[in-house]
């Protein structure tokens, strides 16, 4: 069988589609789901732009094919701030989502989804990383426009945020 | 794309060798290597194999003997994580950390790793790049655009823990139709590119075991951008000390099909003392062992000099190793 039903948690909400096995998590999500906050960039692995969680691991929708997934717990930047809102019932985004406003670490938007998913999933491991381990986390997330300096200030803010709230 | 490949998750090892048996099916790890050459033609599968479902192929495991076992399909991130394997073993930790990036580390398995297919500047690109080019040795032609002498296909082998594990001295289980067998790791490879492996059809690794008494060891990478390519060249360089003599192996990657031993600068390390100018000799014998093409990102002199480079590094580093562990030199 290489087509069949495949289900999959999607942002906490149960789903069950008909696709082909080795179809891409990309092409599920944007394409059967609608949810095109993650972008498809290189499909190749090289930019990062598709990242989302799978079972809170931060990995590449555009690597895996949603057969190898099967049964997983799919958290992509549409379900960021709803992620975060089950902790802190008071904010409706992630710190890094507002931080990212803030710093002005957006110009086309096209990297985004990938670094908010990338950077929430870092200060979940790491609620207070150095410069250096933002950059080593981001390292798979190319950004063409903001040269990355917003970027890095934005999560440490955030992060600093984070931790005066704990 | 096309979408027609089956996926499937057998759960024991006599299943996986029956479906690897069936016509254009292969081993699918994390799909990191595989996905992106399907999404460019360059995989055709009819059957992906999954080995997640095979208890040998996940764990990481400590036998009597002292030795560690790391199942093929075990991620490079649950290695890192590992409680024991990164400091016990940390030339191959670096070798991991050297691959990729974290998201590709989290999703990529050690086998894939070192089963990673050979890669060449002429045939790894987009379809519509290659429609002006008629098919290399890999592509099922006859011919070859890195080497156009040459009668077999040079494409690179890109692994960063292969050269790790030959390091080390790792062994390799085999399973095939018949029976299992236990190869060194430098057996894997055959040097052409076009069928870089020596696994026979329906043949596939499920386990690397590791020497009980790790080595001391470096591994050292070059390329282009730091944050994620792939080797232009690395080495993995290791020294077990013995009683009276020691035992070394200098491995280099990425500049030909397969792993190349570095004999002659072994002989020559283990002729005296590692002074300033045995080290440069050394290094510098690496010159004449490798014949890089062009079908990097770079030259085929910048290959040279950066195989020279990384190997003096490499053994520096390796010598102030030896020196803090009290080991003579």
């Amino acid at each position: 069988m290489s087509e069949g039903f495949v289900e999959l948690t999607v942002n906490g909400a149960p789903q069950a589609l008909w696709a082909q096995e080795s179809a891409t998590l990309l092409q599920v999500l944007r394409e059967i789901l609608g949810l095109t906050g993650t972008k498809n960039g290189c499909e190749t692995g090289h930019c990062g732009a598709c990242t989302v969680w799978i079972d809170d691991v931060p990995r590449l929708a555009c690597l895996t094919p949603v057969g190898s997934v099967a049964g997983s717990r799919i958290t992509t930047v549409e379900g960021l701030g709803a992620w975060w809102e089950e902790s802190h019932p008071s904010s409706h985004y992630h710190p890094v989502q507002t931080a990212f406003v803030e710093f002005g670490a957006v110009q086309c938007g096209f990297c985004t989804p990938g670094m908010l998913m990338a950077a929430a999933a870092l200060l979940r491991d790491e609620p207070l990383p150095t410069e250096q381990e933002i950059l080593e986390r981001l390292a798979g997330h190319l950004c063409r426009c903001t040269g990355y300096e917003q970027i890095v200030r934005a999560i440490r803010q955030a992060a600093l945020t984070e931790v005066k709230e704990l | 794309m096309t979408l027609h490949t089956r996926l499937v998750q057998p759960s024991t090892a006599e299943d996986v060798t029956r479906l690897l048996g069936e016509p254009e099916s292969k081993i699918f790890g994390g799909g990191t290597d595989l996905v992106p050459n399907r999404t460019w033609g360059l995989d055709t599968s009819g059957t992906w194999v999954q080995l997640r479902a095979v208890p040998e192929a996940t764990m990481i495991s400590l036998d009597e003997e002292g030795q560690w076992s790391i199942g093929a399909a075990v991620t490079l991130k649950a290695i890192l994580e590992h409680p024991k394997l990164p400091g016990l073993y940390p030339l191959l930790a670096d070798a991991i950390m050297a691959v990729a990036t974290p998201e590709i580390r989290n999703q990529a398995t050690i086998g894939g790793n070192l089963c990673l297919d050979t890669r060449c500047r002429f045939r790894n690109q987009p379809p519509i790049w290659r429609l002006g080019l008629e098919p290399c040795f890999k592509s099922g032609g006859s011919h070859c655009y890195a080497a156009p002498a040459s009668s077999q296909c040079v494409a690179i082998l890109s692994s960063d823990t292969a050269p790790a594990f030959i390091a080390l001295g790792a062994r390799l289980k085999v399973h095939s139709r018949s029976n299992s067998r236990w190869i060194e790791a430098l057996e894997l490879y055959t040097g052409d590119g076009d069928r870089h492996l020596t696994l026979a059809p329906g043949e596939w690794i499920e386990t690397i075991r590791l020497p009980s008494r790790p080595p001391l060891g470096v591994f050292d990478k070059w390329r282009i951008r730091k944050s994620i390519d792939f080797p232009e060249v690395n080495v993995a360089i290791s020294v077990a000390p013995g009683e009276n003599s020691r035992e070394m192996r200098m491995v280099l990657g990425a500049v030909a099909p397969g792993p190349i031993r570095l004999r002659e600068a072994e002989r020559l390390l283990a002729q005296g003392p590692w002074d300033q100018d045995r080290l440069v000799l050394a290094a510098h014998t690496v010159t004449g062992a490798i014949h890089p093409y062009d079908n990097g990102q770079m030259g085929v002199v910048g290959r040279k000099r950066a195989a020279e480079h990384i190997l003096y590094r490499a053994l520096g580093k390796l010598r102030n190793m030896m020196g803090e562990k009290g080991v003579s030199a």
